[in-house]
């Protein structure tokens, strides 16, 4: 029950004019703000409907602020007028509704009928005009829920509402995750992933940088490694004869061992040696000389024949 | 193992000489220092023998004096013993050690024992008969060529294989 207004026409009615005077009222009010709600929504939604929309700041100020106060007060003096019209005509249907009775009752058959058959014909007409009326009322409310909704959401704080009214767990509890995990196919989703790019995006660097390596490598069994190594195939592959060779060209090993056997192999020992060879070669020439069928192998054929051992 | 070479101790003139057989003055040089070592070792046995019989005799002790012919003897055995010995072990005496002289079989090889001591006979006993070398086609002595053996230049410290 809607209160009366102190100063509107139905304060002074009685109890049962109250309520018709009051339900009319009530009645112009919600349809008032009904239609300015409807107004508002159809000229956003028609606006949308633009190709070309224009922006809110493209539009003038004061264009806007007229346009709003213009519709402000129709809406307003239409509440008002309707607030009037709606106590005179609770006032009036009051003082007609007994004489409208009296004078209506001889007549009411024959009105009755005569105006059934009117109300079927425009009921007719109204049942023929009936699909494409509601495919355009459809139409208007495909376009104006989606409307309504965005602007009931963005007065809710949805994560908001659920985390303090749903209980998450509970939901989660009755969730099978096994079945769920099984459904995954782990490996096609793995083939979809471009692993070369994601190595390509990590700074190996950096990482390796962050890396412990004395703490592995004071983990690594050394020696259990150490075993593991074929050390034979590995000397196996050195030249070990081209790798001493080559070591001896470095430290001149002939006069390393030259020196160790100073004792017989010095400068005045084989001074000497090598007289008692040029000796030997005078001897072997003069004796060639004097004996030629005797010559015996001299300095020429030695330096010639091949070594004996 | 494709780079096979040798790392040669000898000098660069000598190394062609390795391996031939050496010739008389470098054998007599040989023979003389083997020579002396020899009487080094006569001496060394003449003083320790009188050492000994200082000890023994004391005051009566007089140095000996053995004839020529004893002292002749005592060369010639230590001698044939002292290059029987050295050339039976390993194949050069001390004076061929100093001259870079070895004593070879026929084949290269090491002499027998008893070859290397019958050549010390020889070789002691009758030292001409290295001269037969200055002449010898291969510059072998008499020794040599009753024994089958060569003396050769060889400067390397290895015994022959």
């Amino acid at each position: 029950m809607v209160p009366a207004s102190s100063d509107g026409p139905a304060a002074r009615a009685t109890l049962q004019d109250i309520d018709a005077t009051a339900i009319a009222t009530q009645a112009v009010r919600v349809a008032v703000g009904t239609i300015a709600i409807a107004i508002a929504v159809a000229d956003e939604t028609i606006r949308r409907t633009f190709p070309t929309r224009p922006q809110p700041d493209e539009m003038a100020p004061e264009r806007t602020d007229l346009l709003a106060i213009g519709t402000g007060a129709a809406l307003g003096l239409t509440l008002a007028a309707g607030e009037r019209l709606a106590a005179l005509v609770g006032d009036t249907l009051d003082a007609l509704t007994p004489l409208a009775a009296w004078i209506v009752s001889p007549l009411a058959s024959p009105l009755g009928d005569r105006l059934r058959s009117s109300l079927e014909v425009l009921d007719a007409r109204w049942q023929e005009a009936r699909p494409g009326a509601e495919r355009a009322a459809n139409a208007f409310a495909s376009a104006l829920v989606p409307q309504v909704v965005d602007a009931v959401l963005e007065q809710l704080d949805l994560s908001e509402i659920v985390s303090s009214h749903v209980d998450v767990d509970a939901i989660v509890g009755t969730v099978d995750l096994d079945a769920v995990a099984d459904r995954i196919d782990i490996k096609r989703n793995l083939a979809r992933v471009d692993l070369d790019q994601i190595v390509a995006r990590l700074d190996i660097d950096e990482i390796v940088a962050g890396v412990d390596l004395d703490k592995v490598a004071a983990r690594i069994d050394v020696n259990a490694v150490a075993e593991s190594v074929d050390v034979e195939r590995i000397v196996g592959r050195i030249d070990m004869a081209a790798l001493a060779l080559d070591v001896i060209d470095r430290i001149d090993l002939p006069e390393i061992i030259r020196a160790s056997t100073a004792a017989v192999a010095s400068e005045s020992v084989r001074g000497v040696r090598m007289e008692g060879i040029q000796a030997d070669e005078a001897i072997s020439r003069f004796v060639g000389r004097i004996l030629p069928r005797r010559r015996v192998l001299g300095h020429e054929e030695a330096s010639s024949a091949p070594e004996q051992p | 193992m494709t780079d096979r070479r040798t790392v040669h101790v000898v000098p660069e003139e000598a190394r062609r000489y390795q391996g031939r057989p050496a010739g008389l003055v470098s054998r007599l040089v040989a023979g003389t220092v083997d020579a002396a070592v020899s009487l080094v070792i006569v001496i060394g046995i003449y003083l320790g023998w009188s050492a000994a019989r200082f000890l023994w005799q004391g005051r009566k002790f007089a140095f000996p004096t053995p004839d020529w012919s004893w002292l002749i003897v005592a060369f010639g055995v230590v001698l044939t013993v002292y290059l029987g010995v050295s050339w039976a072990m390993t194949g050069r005496t001390y004076g061929a050690h100093v001259l870079g002289l070895r004593l070879v079989a026929r084949g290269g090889g090491s002499v027998h024992p008893v070859r290397a001591m019958l050549r010390g006979v020889l070789c002691a006993w009758m030292p001409l008969l290295l001269l037969w070398a200055a002449i010898d086609r291969d510059r072998r002595s008499v020794p040599d060529l009753i024994l089958r053996t060569s003396v050769i230049y060889d400067w390397e410290a290895r015994a022959p294989g």
